[in-house]
């Protein structure tokens, strides 16, 4: 009944993150050290639609694996985050995840050194106790030859494939279930530049073939823009731009994301850009309690910044949203 | 054994460097490169050269080397000791075991001509101050002395598995309950804690195991604390959490299986503990009563006897020694090949 009351707009929504903010306590050095409270996401809102690939940018440190595992449910957070009309909750576990899937950065990690690769593709069939065993084998095989290896390897143990394979296995896994979402969590960080491009041209290949959405994080915009359909950009907990990938790829407006675009490596020989960069560290100007997050690094601060900028919209009239946290475009 | 031509290869070349390490001083900024695999063979043309004329000059040396090479390995694999161990045990167990069937005398039968008398071709071990049969007592000792040890040890692993399982994955409050419990536990005297509860309980022969089982707990639970400590938030652990896998899903079929080789080694090494146990409290009259025979107790009954007979107290004793050597030379040999 509830979902049949919720909007339409929810519908398209696979996944509506509603002022999510984390924190975690750090315990100082030294007995007497008090413990310090560090807020990792700041009132995150975003939502994801249907068969969308949505990236998230940010440097190390700013969220972005917290954010994933807030949705996955790993870790406590305030404010609401539902996928698939669903929160999450202990008693819920496996019917929520169904829903949502998580290939994460370290492939090897993340097998477990124990277990054959068929064994490891058909242990999310096993806990949710879907199809007979031969319908169990067969799915197993055919997920094999989806992600570009054969069937022969399900037999095999994680230490004898390689990086690349492995993260072809896990993600095979993660689309066992046939989820709506699918969390990709740095998934080709830890792997050399060509065998990530494979891996890049996967997720593309089997997003033609199957209806699922995915929240791809990376600190790398290029990957992000050549891979989803839109972009946040992510920095000290909080979005600081957030619209079309080409958009944002192409007319970055706040300044962070420009740093961002700036550092991609240009080859084009004779074209000399004026590259926008850091405050550098020890110029960095002092915290202001309640300042725009990228205040003391920001090369293009003004005495407003001082203030917390709104999220605001300046896309024209009838284009797609293009959100910028950012006092010099509201 | 994809990579047995790869070691012999590559103990060539260090046969050949040996004898050429003049010559390879050229290439010395290669070698001293920092190898990650030191059985994959070096690209080094002027040991590889080295190598066919050392092997046309003196083919036996390069074996001989190559098979002392093969020995180390040998050893250093844990091999011989798993062999060692397996030998003395199955020869122990074999003895045991078949006590059941078949003992050259009856273990109560009391030959009164024959009291103490000498190992000889009659009594293999001699006989004790009543005149039994040493052999047959000892053999049919062991049976019931290593009963008492694999029960003790199995039955303190299960509880250790659960509570270290436990404890390590629920974490918190009910993470150090446990553990100050164990701690409290191993903080006895293991001998009173027995006294007690033989005179406590009377459950016939077996109130030895539970005592001992006591005694036996916080060290297994420790154990597979630590490996829960150390796999629970393992990758491999939080994706098939993300799977679904429920929290006893997770702990049976992936932190356990983890810790399983850790634990197995830990556990044949407890079993030689449980036999000293065992031994060490029938010695003092708490574990298998009279007439019963177990090791531990025909100690005890040879001591007063000991110069007027002294085979009595070597048969038991051997048969200990060489039942813990086996039993240790398995476990370490285990966590050899496996950790």
């Amino acid at each position: 009944m509830s979902e049949q009351n919720s909007s339409a707009a929810a519908q398209d929504d696979i996944v509506r993150i509603e002022h999510v903010s984390n924190s975690y306590y750090e315990n100082q050095l030294g007995i007497f050290g008090k413990r310090k409270k560090n807020q990792v996401l700041r009132d995150v809102s975003l939502t994801i639609h249907r068969d969308e690939f949505f990236g998230l940018v940010g440097e190390s440190g700013c969220g972005k694996s917290t954010l994933a595992n807030c949705i996955l449910g790993m870790v406590p957070f305030e404010g609401t985050i539902e996928v698939a009309g669903m929160s999450y909750g202990k008693a819920n576990r496996k019917e929520f995840t169904r829903h949502v899937q998580a290939v994460f950065q370290d492939p090897l990690s993340a097998l477990d050194p124990r277990r054959r690769i068929g064994e490891i593709l058909r242990e999310p069939l096993d806990i949710h106790g879907i199809g007979t065993k031969e319908e169990r084998e067969a799915k197993v095989k055919e997920m094999l030859e989806t992600v570009g290896l054969d069937a022969s390897y399900a037999t095999r143990f994680p230490r004898e494939l390689s990086g690349g394979q492995r993260q072809r296995v896990c993600i095979g896994a993660s689309l066992m279930l046939e989820p709506e979402l699918v969390i990709a969590d740095e998934a080709i960080s830890a792997l050399d530049v060509s065998v990530g491009a494979q891996i890049l041209n996967l997720f593309r290949k089997i997003h033609d073939e199957k209806d699922f959405a995915m929240l791809f994080i990376s600190h790398n915009l290029n990957v992000v823009y050549y891979l989803c359909d839109r972009i946040a950009v992510l920095y000290y907990g909080e979005i600081m731009e957030q619209g079309g990938a080409k958009e944002i790829y192409d007319n970055p407006a706040h300044p962070y994301t420009r740093i961002l675009q700036a550092a991609i490596p240009d080859l084009k020989p004779g074209k000399e850009k004026k590259e926008m960069a850091f405050v550098e560290a020890k110029n960095a100007r002092p915290w202001v309690e309640g300042a725009c997050p990228f205040y003391r690094r920001c090369p293009r601060a003004l005495d407003e910044c001082k203030k917390a900028p709104p999220l605001t919209n300046i896309a024209k009239e009838g284009e797609p949203e293009h959100l910028v946290r950012c006092w010099r475009h509201s | 054994m994809s990579n047995k031509p790869q070691k012999t290869e590559s103990n060539k070349g260090k046969a050949a460097k040996a004898q050429a390490s003049s010559k390879t001083a050229s290439n010395k900024g290669k070698s001293a490169q920092p190898r990650l695999h030191p059985t994959a063979q070096e690209p080094n043309f002027i040991s590889e050269g080295m190598q066919r004329q050392v092997s046309a000059v003196s083919p036996e040396k390069k074996t001989k080397k190559q098979s002392a090479e093969d020995f180390r390995e040998f050893i250093r694999s844990g091999r011989l000791e798993l062999l060692i161990g397996c030998v003395l045990v199955a020869a122990i167990l074999l003895l045991s075991l078949g006590s059941i069937l078949y003992t050259p005398y009856d273990i109560n039968f009391m030959d009164i001509t024959s009291r103490m008398a000498p190992p000889s071709a009659h009594h293999l071990f001699g006989t004790d101050n009543m005149g039994r049969d040493i052999f047959s007592r000892a053999v049919t000792g062991g049976r019931f002395t290593l009963l008492v040890a694999v029960l003790t040890v199995l039955s303190s692993t299960l509880i250790g598995c659960v509570l270290g399982l436990f404890s390590g994955y629920a974490g918190g409050i009910i993470d150090e309950v446990i553990m100050r419990v164990i701690d409290a536990v191993s903080s006895f005297p293991g001998i009173l804690i027995a006294l007690i509860i033989v005179t406590v309980l009377d459950l016939g022969r077996f109130t030895i195991i539970i005592a001992l089982c006591i005694m036996f707990v916080p060290s297994f639970t420790r154990i597979v604390r630590t490996g829960t400590l150390q796999y629970k938030d393992a990758v491999f652990v939080r994706s098939s959490k993300v799977f679904g896998a429920s929290d006893l899903r997770l702990l049976l079929m992936h932190v356990f299986p983890n810790i399983f080789p850790l634990l197995l080694s830990s556990v044949i090494i407890g079993l030689s503990n449980a036999i000293l146990a065992e031994s060490g409290m029938s010695y003092l009259g708490l574990g298998i009563q009279p007439p019963t025979p177990s090791w531990g107790r025909m100690l005890y009954e040879a001591q007063s006897i000991i110069f007027k007979a002294p085979w009595y107290a070597i048969a038991p004793g051997l048969m200990i020694v060489f039942t813990i050597v086996g039993f240790n030379c398995i476990g370490e040999g285990i966590r050899k090949k496996y950790l």
